[in-house]
């Protein structure tokens, strides 16, 4: 009998790992890969989306009487809609106008500035991003109550102020890390006051990162559900409608505002993104400076606006964002252990919030590499521009109107595949926590040098060898970037949760529960913990930060 | 048309000192080249000047006007950076006019100049691309004429290290062209041009030397070649040295002295390697001073007669023999003759230590030949060649010539 030692057999596994790995380098398997990931593509974000169209279609004269002649209303419902999306358009305008202003001496403060704390300024700007909007919108709740400013129009600015701030700064990093300061240090010698340099210099080169992050901001803004709620009192906006709508059981109404708020959001991102690109003509306005450009390039001014907009980001977004942290009363133990045993369905909603992103987290990774693969590295021309088009679609529309065309498609009205629980909220998060996870692998993927790729085929090893031995340790930081962000994203959420939970909770719908029955101590609480949920995990993405890329 | 006045200038970042106390005038309408190694502090230097750093203390003056708190803006420099800074979203016309555009000014006036100064650098035609369509000349080109527009042909000319970007030959031709620009009549410009390499520094009317923070030698090319104040400079501004540290045995003077300069000496040493050298030069040694002699590389001349007795001459075996195109680069190993002036020396005929010399001779077609590793050849300098210092100890010796 021959002895096999620990070396030998070690050996002998790998061989059969290697050719293993050969065979399935072979072309048909590629093929029925690329078939099943596109299918699951196609299934889980287009479908639903071209299924609400149908859906509106079918009940075109049903959405028409129930809209316009009602028997009882009249026209009344059309004319809410109307409002609830002049309510959420003038919030989403009025928040990312203020965002702007005060993001760009924050914005080159953390980029250009060397001062003790910039990292941790750095952390807490982008927390807000990182937090379940619900938790945030309470927090911002509470702090505004200090000043009398109660549920209504003004708090819901405020509060979407908070959570679109990040991503306005982020996109304004981004594009001012690559301008490099020695343009603007030519542009001073050459006769331009400081104030001049930015209007003529540095402006126009961060034009487009401003850009990406106000569409970034204006569609969050656009969709969000969860804060809006616990800030709305009266005011109702159009994705909270469609929570209502739903909640109702009216479906083909809910269906068309659904329909009407992802065309808007689209063709909004189209104009904005033709806009962007269109090369600008030599405008001759910048050629016009006016004597006060000087006068205000004064460092006194600098400072002031320096300071200005460090108080006002302070007051508006920091110091309500963490407002709640004071609210942990001492009430908290009798409410939560108390008769109706609220830390049981704490309990049974983080379960809820946990389990849904692990398992969503875990789909899209399998899913994600091998589509940001095809979207980098295949050759199929339009196809690819396509796909990446499609990608941005679960982040630009509202994601009220996500839940509920996903509910019509996978749910009992269509396919019938899931019944409202937490099956659904797993379809739904997949849907529009795919492309947090494809973005940044892509991103990494565009960094592999290929010539290390093909050195490996060189030396004999196959594809999926290749892919194992030297591509995905290559994009491994991007992938753990995508889970952290897609888990995030995914605990945070609360419009589409809403729509497709049925009797489950997770955590920010019950603390938008919470707040509905006044149980403020453990609606804190809860907020409490999940942000310093949220906190670990944006620590866990700074570890694991890929090279930057602006979103869009 | 400025002169630039510089009074105890120094300057720190984050604790380091940069700039030590740096005295400086330039004339009006000089062409003047800043040279330093890298880290001399050039860069920090034309920062001072151009006003986008705060010196620690001291003070400059632009026509005896104390600009020391003057912003960037408001001083009348323009400065053609190394990597050319051009605004990636502007077109050459928007690049070049710039700084017109800063002052409320004539826009018909504004297209004039640019346009004169487009020609002047010959960059015509292009007006409408982008930096990123021009090849490396052509946004160099712009990057110069855009610094001369914001002078409006007249103030001071920064030129930072301009053809470092560039290939060998496009360099030559851009040299020529630049001292053309610069010194242009149609313009009136104080031009400094930052470089680290020393034969672009040949191209100044003077040229300043900067190392560690400081100013080592200001002068004429020829005075920094043939009169070097310390034996950085005389490193700096050579392919490669020999040192000989010997004594001086007799000083008389020189029959080559022209009566209307300072007197010239001949310095006779004899080294530590025993041989009998000379040296011409203006310092003044008496008999009996430790002296070190530096010898460029190329001043040497090479032939294959056995000549070791005379003053000057030195034979040895070839050691290494590079061909590097139109020079010959050998490293001559030199033995020391045993010494008939002292019988400390310890050395006997056969373990006398060796001495390496490092020469660079015209190549012809036959000169590889002729010089073959292994043979025997003397070597002869002329002694105007000879740059002369006072004794420098080995290890400072050792230490400057590493720093090339």
């Amino acid at each position: 009998m021959t002895v096999i030692n620990k070396e030998e057999s070690r050996l002998i596994k790998k061989s059969i790992l290697l050719k293993l790995e050969e065979h399935l380098s072979k072309r048909g398997y590629k093929i029925a890969l690329d078939i099943i990931i596109l299918t699951f593509f196609i299934l889980i974000i287009a479908a639903p989306i071209i299924n609400i169209i149908s859906n509106v279609i079918d009940n075109v004269g049903e959405i028409r009487n129930r809209l316009f002649y009602d028997e009882l209303l009249g026209n009344s419902q059309w004319l809410m809609i109307l409002r609830s999306l002049w309510e959420s358009f003038s919030v989403a305008f009025i928040a990312v106008f203020i965002d702007v202003l005060i993001a760009f001496p924050i914005a080159v403060l953390l980029t250009r500035g060397n001062f003790p704390g910039r990292k941790i300024l750095d952390f807490l700007v982008d927390l807000p991003m990182a937090v379940p909007t619900s938790a945030l919108g309470f927090s911002v709740l509470l702090f505004w109550k200090w000043f009398n400013i109660n549920p209504g129009k003004l708090l819901i600015i405020f509060v979407h102020v908070a959570f679109t701030y990040p991503y306005i700064v982020r996109n304004l990093k981004i594009a001012l890390e690559k301008v490099d300061p020695l343009l603007e240090k030519a542009a001073s010698t050459l006769k331009a006051s400081k104030w001049t340099v930015f209007k003529t210099i540095t402006f126009p080169l961060i034009r487009e990162g401003l850009i990406a992050g106000g569409i970034l901001a204006f569609t969050r803004s656009l969709g969000e559900t969860g804060a809006t709620i616990i800030c709305s009192g009266l005011v109702e906006t159009a994705p909270i409608m469609v929570v209502s709508l739903r909640k109702q059981l009216q479906l083909p109404t809910a269906s068309f505002l659904s329909l009407l708020l992802i065309v808007i959001s689209l063709t909004l991102l189209l104009i904005v993104k033709l806009v962007a690109r269109r090369k600008t003509e030599t405008k001759k306005f910048w050629q016009i400076h006016f004597n006060w450009e000087k006068y205000i390039s004064r460092p006194v001014f600098s400072y002031g606006l320096k300071i200005f907009s460090f108080v006002a980001m302070a007051m508006l977004i920091l110091i309500p964002s963490f407002w709640i942290f004071g609210e942990v009363r001492s009430d908290l133990p009798g409410e939560l252990f108390g008769a109706d045993n609220k830390w049981a369905y704490l309990w049974i909603s983080m379960v809820n919030s946990f389990k849904t992103g692990f398992i969503v987290v875990l789909i899209d990774v399998v899913f994600a590499i091998p589509f940001a693969m095809i979207l980098v590295r295949r050759k199929w021309g339009k196809i690819n521009g396509i796909l990446d088009m499609i990608l941005d679609i679960p982040l630009t529309i509202p994601s009220a109107a996500l839940g509920f065309a996903v509910f019509l498609f996978w749910g009992p009205a269509g396919i019938n595949l899931a019944n409202p629980g937490v099956g659904m909220i797993i379809f739904t998060h997949l849907t529009f926590t795919f492309p947090f996870v494809v973005r940044p692998i892509a991103a990494q993927l565009r960094n592999v040098n290929k010539g290390h790729e093909e050195a490996s085929a060189t030396l004999g090893a196959s594809k999926i060898t290749t892919f194992r031995r030297i591509t995905f340790p290559a994009i491994q930081n991007g992938i753990i970037a995508g889970m952290i962000a897609a888990f995030t994203r995914s605990l945070g959420e609360t419009g589409a949760t809403l729509i497709v939970m049925g009797a489950a909770r997770t955590v920010p719908v019950q603390i938008v529960d919470w707040v509905e029955q006044t149980a403020f101590s453990s609606a804190a609480f809860a907020s409490v913990v999940v942000i310093i949920v949220s906190a670990m995990l944006l620590g866990l993405t700074r570890i694991f930060e890929p090279a930057r890329r602006d979103f869009l | 048309m400025t002169e630039i006045r510089i009074e105890n200038l120094s300057f720190q970042r984050d604790g380091v000192e940069i700039l030590d106390n740096i005295n400086l005038t330039i004339k009006d309408g000089e062409y003047i080249t800043l040279v330093g190694p890298t880290g001399a502090g050039k860069t920090s230097l034309i920062g001072l000047i151009t006003g986008l750093y705060k010196p620690s203390s001291g003070k400059i003056f632009f026509d005896g006007i104390d600009v020391t708190n003057k912003p960037p803006e408001d001083r009348v420099c323009g400065v053609m950076f190394e990597s050319y800074a051009l605004f990636p979203h502007l077109n050459v016309l928007d690049n070049v006019s710039y700084a017109r555009h800063m002052k409320e000014s004539d826009h018909q006036e504004t297209y004039h100049i640019s346009r004169e100064v487009i020609d002047l650098v010959r960059l015509t035609d292009r007006d409408a691309a982008l930096p990123h369509e021009c090849s490396g000349g052509m946004q160099q080109r712009v990057a110069l004429a855009r610094a001369i527009v914001a002078l409006e042909k007249s103030g001071i000319l920064i030129l930072d290290e301009p053809f470092k970007a560039l290939d060998a030959g496009l360099r030559m031709n851009l040299r020529r062209e630049v001292k053309r620009i610069a010194t242009s009549p149609l313009l009136n410009m104080t031009t400094i041009h930052v470089t680290n390499n020393m034969k672009e520094a040949m191209m100044g009317e003077r040229i300043i030397v900067l190392h560690q923070g400081k100013i080592r030698q200001i002068g004429t090319p020829d005075e920094i070649m043939y009169d070097p104040t310390d034996l950085f400079v005389a490193n700096f501004f050579s392919t490669e040295i020999n040192h000989f540290s010997g004594k001086v045995i007799s000083v008389e003077p020189s029959e080559t002295s022209s009566p209307d300069e300072a007197p010239l000496l001949k310095v006779v040493i004899s080294t530590e390697e025993n041989y009998i050298l000379y040296a011409i030069t203006k310092k003044i040694f008496k008999e009996g001073d430790e002296v070190t002699f530096i010898v460029r590389s190329q001043y040497f001349k090479a032939r294959h007669k056995r000549r070791e007795t005379k003053t000057n001459n030195i034979y040895g075996k070839i050691k290494r023999a590079k061909f590097m195109g139109a020079w010959l680069r050998i490293e001559l190993e030199a033995k020391f003759k045993p010494k008939n002036w002292t019988t400390e020396t310890p050395h006997t005929k056969h373990t006398l230590p060796k001495k390496t010399i490092k020469i660079e001779v015209p190549t012809t077609r036959t000169a590889i030949h002729n010089f073959m590793v292994g043979e025997g050849i003397t070597v002869y300098y002329p002694g105007e060649f000879v740059i002369v210092f006072p004794r420098i100890p080995k290890e400072e010796l050792n230490q400057i010539l590493r720093v090339k």
